[in-house]
């Protein structure tokens, strides 16, 4: 304010507009403390992207909402050539207001970005009003200590403004000049009483000045407005009381007194990243302001998650072989299909160059494990850990050994280290493990560890077969009825025997048990013997001590509403959510693959999904997918 | 109108800030316990202190308890700070979870705007944890009679909502 401070604020490449026209009618605006920034894409004039700075003295641009013109409008392919201005934005929430301009008139609306609504607000009285001619957002204030009150008039503008019924806007008029001052003898125009007969609207007790401040005559003239306005809303017209009922709740506050109705959302998004992910998605229903903020993408980095989709892949036929493309399915239904709340923006792990066909192995915390086949040579591959959600990877090293190997896993828990581990089970020839590899991401290289389940019991593991990271050890199904486990260091080794109720002779659905990792302990799951209708499940609540606790049993016909179904039905046990006692499963029928939760406390079934590739088989991946933004992967980009 | 920490502050070398609330109350404090707030530090770096700094957004009693918090914390902050004026880690652990203990709404929340207006980070991480660990375990219903807010949803929304997250809401 004192002329010493000079600033350029540079705009991040995707908020220029090469479209000079669409260029030139960019907004900007200050709403709670911000720089608002508002202009339609480049060569897209669909999309309205709003940025704001959050911190000014930083010049960090973040982008805030991606508003479809359409929205603005209910129609689609509206257009910025379309008449339409941006005029205003609510000092106090995430409301913007325009004026629409069709057949000579101009309607003066506004749209809430948080919740997508629409309001209409008045016909703007000038038929002739023009983009440029003023519209001007009015917040009435009390304070005019430093102005002699006879000079107020001076804030009007120079053609005389008139407060709108709807009184944030201030609105010119070319009327004549008597016209105006018979308004002013009305009390329409005169700064003096405006804020007492119109400006009601400005937000509630944010239009009074802060009582703090003021001195004793104003506060308590703000104490009369107050009053003046509490008797006032009672018996307003209804499209004001709506509007003023609207903006409340859009500001998410109704108690004035309370400071965390201040709290900004950042601060909100601070307390909330403090809180396991299940109150986080519990806190989802308190207000719509709450909604949108845990699920927007900005906070995505702050907040815990839970369980978003699954990972598997579909085939893709080119003109030289099929290759394999990943694929995410998400199990959030609605909120996927906006782009800006995607968990996973490139499912197709595109990211990864120079290679022809991913193959998803296995997904552990936020990061997934793919067998990458090289474009050339084509017989090459790598094994490859990324994280979709910040598409940051790393290629692993060969492995060095003479032996075959069977089984490649994942190993990551970011509360226990911030780098994860690769396992990959060695076998002898007659398909015996013979030792394991690990890798660290830390020290970036395979460390060879013999086996130390024991040699009596040879131990077998399907290359496909389930596993669980669990406690800083991953957990295998042996043939040999047991679960066999080994840290991340290679030192300590696990066998969990079963129980007698939990092995199944029969081999076919011997192998087809499941293992999995929900809140903190190791499930498992299997047909009774000689019963293949009945699903098992059983935990192992304390892992050191290795005793199983029964769970569940499920009829079969439970998941399909059918009775006497069998395994040899084609379904197959994918995955246990890690925080709740649902299991999900892929039921394959008629060349179609559905994707189905249980929830084994309720009895309920839920269809999720088709899975896209009809070929899906019992053991292609659909892996369970957690998004972790953690960065300790090297970043390529 | 110098209040009781003022006094108590160390007596220290360097310059002295004037700290003054929103109800004009007065603080004096040394650069070094101002400085813990960024905002304050980057007002000392541009040399705009000289006539005491106003803090509009900012009550006497919360600056009192703000003032008390950096007083106990100057030393940590500190370069290398004199060790004897330092307070031991133990003192500190102490001060601290008896300060956030005490804490309850409103003071609670009028505290993490001052600590977020003054940019004063660990002053925020630990009013935050406060309340975090307070919600942890609330129900939508207690949620929104803590932070004022109105339920905004129709029925028909917050039970989609509900059904969507069910798992969230078992005990």
């Amino acid at each position: 304010m004192e002329g010493k401070k000079w600033k350029t604020i540079p705009f991040l490449e995707q908020m220029n507009c090469q479209c000079f026209c669409s260029g030139n009618l960019a907004f900007i605006g200050q709403s709670q403390g911000h720089l608002y920034y508002i202009n339609s894409r480049n060569r897209d004039s669909s999309i309205l992207s709003v940025w704001t700075l959050d911190d000014y003295c930083s010049r960090q641009w973040s982008f805030k909402y991606n508003i479809s013109t359409s929205q603005l409008f209910g129609w689609t392919n509206m257009r910025l050539e379309r008449k339409y201005n941006l005029i205003a934005i609510h000092p106090d929430c995430n409301m913007i207001f325009y004026v629409s301009r069709d057949e000579g008139q101009n309607t003066l609306l506004s749209y809430d970005m948080d919740r997508g609504e629409i309001n209409s607000i008045c016909n703007i009285r000038d038929p002739f009003w023009n983009p440029w001619d003023p519209c001007l957002p009015y917040v009435p204030v009390f304070m005019e200590n430093r102005i002699p009150p006879q000079k107020s008039s001076s804030f009007l503008p120079k053609r005389l403004g008139r407060n709108l019924s709807l009184g944030a806007i201030k609105i010119s008029e070319h009327g004549p000049a008597e016209r105006v001052k018979e308004e002013c003898k009305e009390g329409h125009g005169n700064i003096d009483n405006a804020g007492a007969g119109e400006g009601e609207d400005a937000a509630g007790e944010e239009a009074a000045p802060p009582k703090e401040a003021a001195e004793p005559d104003l506060a308590m003239l703000s104490a009369k407005v107050d009053a003046f306005l509490a008797g006032r809303e009672a018996d307003a017209p209804t499209s004001f009381s709506e509007l003023e009922r609207a903006t409340k709740k859009r500001c998410g506050g109704i108690d004035g007194d309370n400071p965390a109705a201040d709290l900004t959302d950042d601060l909100i998004v601070e307390i909330l990243s403090r809180l396991p992910a299940k109150s986080v998605c519990r806190f989802k229903c308190v207000s719509w302001r709450w909604r949108r903020l845990i699920s927007h993408r900005d906070h995505r980095k702050k907040l815990p998650h839970t369980l978003a989709g699954f990972i598997s892949h579909y085939s893709v036929p080119l003109h030289d072989g099929i290759v394999l493309m990943p694929h995410f399915d998400s199990i959030d239904g609605g909120q996927e299909d906006e782009e800006e709340h995607r968990l996973v923006p490139d499912p197709s792990l595109s990211f990864l160059p120079g290679y022809r066909t991913i193959f998803p192995k296995d997904c552990c915390n936020g990061l997934l494990l793919c067998l990458c086949c090289k474009n050339s040579p084509r017989d090459e591959s790598d094994y490859v850990v990324c994280n979709p959600a910040t598409q940051r990877w790393i290629i692993l090293p060969e492995i060095d050994r003479a032996d075959p190997v069977s089984t490649v896993r994942l190993g990551f828990d970011p509360a226990l280290s911030p780098y994860f581990h690769v396992f990959a089970i060695l076998e002898h020839v007659d398909g015996c493990v013979s030792g394991v590899e690990i890798f660290s991401l830390e020290t970036g290289a395979w460390s060879h560890r013999e086996n130390g389940w024991g040699d009596e019991d040879d131990h077998t593991v399907h290359p496909d077969a389930k596993s669980a990271f669990v406690d800083g050890m991953v957990n295998f199904i042996s043939y040999n009825s047991a679960i066999i486990a080994v840290d991340t260091e290679g030192k300590k080794w696990k066998t969990i025997p079963f129980l007698e109720e939990m092995t199944c002779e029969c081999i076919s659905n011997g192998i087809l048990a499941f293992i999995g990792q929900s809140q903190g302990h190791l499930y498992y799951i299997n047909f009774r013997d000689r019963d293949s209708s009945i699903l098992s499940v059983w935990t192992l609540d304390d892992y050191c001590s290795c005793g199983w606790s029964f769970k569940y049993n499920i009829r079969t016909s439970q998941l399909f509403g059918w009775t006497n179904m069998k395994l040899e039905r084609e379904y197959s046990l994918i995955a246990i959510h890690p925080e709740c006692n649902l299991i999900f499963y892929v039921f394959r029928d008629e060349g179609q693959n559905t994707l189905l939760s249980y929830d084994m406390d309720r009895g309920k079934v839920n269809s999720i999904c088709n899975m896209r590739d009809p070929f899906w088989k019992t053991w292609d991946p659909c892996l369970p997918y957690v998004p972790v933004f953690m960065e300790s992967l090297p970043d390529h980009a | 109108m110098a209040a009781a920490a003022a006094e108590a502050t160390i007596d220290g070398g360097g310059k002295m800030i004037i700290l003054i609330s929103a109800d004009g109350k007065r603080f004096e404090v040394t650069e070094a316990v101002a400085s813990q707030s960024q905002l304050i530090s980057n007002m000392i770096e541009d040399d705009c202190t000289e006539n005491g700094v106003r803090l509009p957004n900012v009550d006497g009693d919360i600056l009192t308890m703000v003032v008390d918090y950096c007083n106990m914390h100057a030393g940590d902050a500190a370069a290398d700070g004199d060790t004897t004026k330092a307070s031991s880690t133990e003192e500190l652990k102490k001060f601290d979870a008896e300060l956030v203990q005490a804490l309850e709404n409103p003071v609670l929340f009028k505290l993490i705007l001052a600590a977020n207006f003054l940019n004063i980070k660990s002053l925020l991480d630990m009013t935050c944890q406060r309340v975090a660990d307070m919600m942890s375990g609330k129900t939508p219903e207690q949620m929104r009679e803590t932070f004022s807010i109105e339920n905004d949803f129709t029925p028909e929304e917050e039970a989609a909502i509900r059904q969507e997250n069910a798992w969230a809401f078992d005990d």
